[in-house]
């Protein structure tokens, strides 16, 4: 399939999304939700098909997630880097990102975190491995950085719950 | 047709792997029941393993003037309910291996799916109770085997078996676990099982974004294409296990 399908639809839901809301911030939590959506189906795919097992920590998550998930769902590995002292934080450098080939941000649109559903997607896939993070964009190539950079925080892990009246 | 069976079995050696081969009729269990004391109550039958049952079976083949093995055999299927077996023989078992039923659970417990095929004996529970127990016994299994483990635990809980059936279990990090329960003759079929999660649910189900996720599993599709999945494994039989 051809990845401009892909860039021009994905294009074409934050324009749309963009006139449903009027207002930047609504459009990015809405990118956030349904990129959450995404992450749950998209982890069961995922598994399905790579064959990875249960990560040990946060480092070997930061790693399948950079060189087998990026790589299988976009074609491009992101790099690694910017680690916490305490190992729970760490930042995907992403040199070109497939979804915005085509785009420029308009001034009145400042503030959209366009790639946003891409947070959403690392937060929902994630968090159907027991792990809670916060994924969130800190530099983008469309506000004229050079690189776009994603800033990954481990929160928690989840725990299993017993359904209750299991005791 | 009843008489005709008999006289070839008392003839002679030349008949006795024509009988083996035929398909059960009452007139010959009905023969071997008063001929030998019920094995499940004898002291013998805790140590019929399968391997001295199977040459047991060989052994009345090649030498077909043993009457007590070959009563006592057969009479330790009939103590066992299935007073319509066949006298086992050594391809006999690969016919017998099936597949007795199929759980499918999610992260949360919920009982995402549930197939049978072969089942003589229900739990005696409502069905929600069963798939609680299952789950429960599951997740403290689990727990137990990791902590109690001697070594670096790998892929933890796989199996447990018991005298007549033995239960296989498959589980993804997303937590969802595939559970089959099968005969004991299956070897390791983590293969079967992921596949029944990669390209059953996970095609199906999960990339089907009108299939609610946490809830059981209402795709018509999903049923049919999982039904005709198993029934197509080698060691499934057709015939009641």
């Amino acid at each position: 399939m051809s990845s401009e399908l892909f860039t021009l639809t994905y294009g074409a839901l934050v324009t749309q999304l963009c006139k449903d809301y009027e207002n930047d911030e609504d459009v990015n939590k809405q990118l956030d939700k349904m990129g959450y959506n995404i992450g749950v189906r998209l982890i069961e795919d995922f598994l399905a098909r790579s064959n990875v097992g249960r990560c040990h920590d946060f480092r070997e998550t930061a790693d399948v997630i950079a060189k087998v998930a990026f790589k299988m769902y976009l074609g491009i590995t992101p790099s690694i880097t910017n680690w916490s002292p305490a190992g729970d934080e760490f930042s995907l450098i992403l040199e070109n990102n497939p979804l915005v080939d085509f785009v420029e941000l308009p001034d009145n649109h400042s503030s959209l975190i366009y790639s946003n559903l891409l947070c959403g997607v690392l937060r929902g896939a994630l968090e159907m491995v027991q792990m809670a993070v916060e994924a969130k964009f800190v530099q983008d190539t469309l506000k004229g950085d050079g690189v776009t950079e994603i800033r990954m925080r481990f929160i928690r892990r989840i725990e299993d719950n017993l359904p209750a009246g299991e005791e | 047709m009843r008489k005709l069976k008999r006289t070839q079995i008392q003839q002679g050696p030349n008949f006795r792997p024509a009988v083996l081969c035929a398909p059960q009729l009452a007139p010959v269990s009905a023969r071997q029941e008063p001929h030998a004391p019920h094995l499940s109550s004898s002291p013998m039958h805790p140590f019929h393993t399968r391997s001295t049952l199977c040459s047991a079976s060989l052994a009345q083949m090649t030498s077909p003037a043993q009457d007590t093995v070959l009563s006592a055999a057969s009479s330790f299927w009939s103590g066992e309910s299935y007073t319509r077996m066949p006298r086992p023989s050594a391809t006999d078992w690969l016919k017998q291996m099936t597949v007795h039923n199929l759980y499918l659970f999610d992260r949360n417990g919920v009982c995402l799916h549930y197939s049978e095929w072969h089942r003589k004996k229900q739990a005696g529970i409502p069905k929600e109770e069963e798939y609680k127990l299952m789950y429960g016994m599951l997740f403290s299994i689990r727990s137990f085997v990791s902590k109690m483990s001697p070594l670096d635990m790998k892929d933890g809980f796989l199996a447990f078996q018991t005298s007549r059936y033995k239960l296989h279990y498959y589980e993804t990090p997303t937590g969802i676990k595939v559970v089959m329960n099968t005969d004991l003759g299956v070897g390791p079929i983590r293969d079967v099982l992921h596949h029944i999660y990669s390209a059953l649910y996970v095609e199906l189900v999960v990339k089907n974004p009108l299939c609610p996720l946490g809830q059981t599993v209402q795709s018509e599709l999903f049923r049919s294409r999982l039904d005709s999945y198993v029934r197509s494994l080698p060691f499934f039989s057709a015939r009641a296990g």
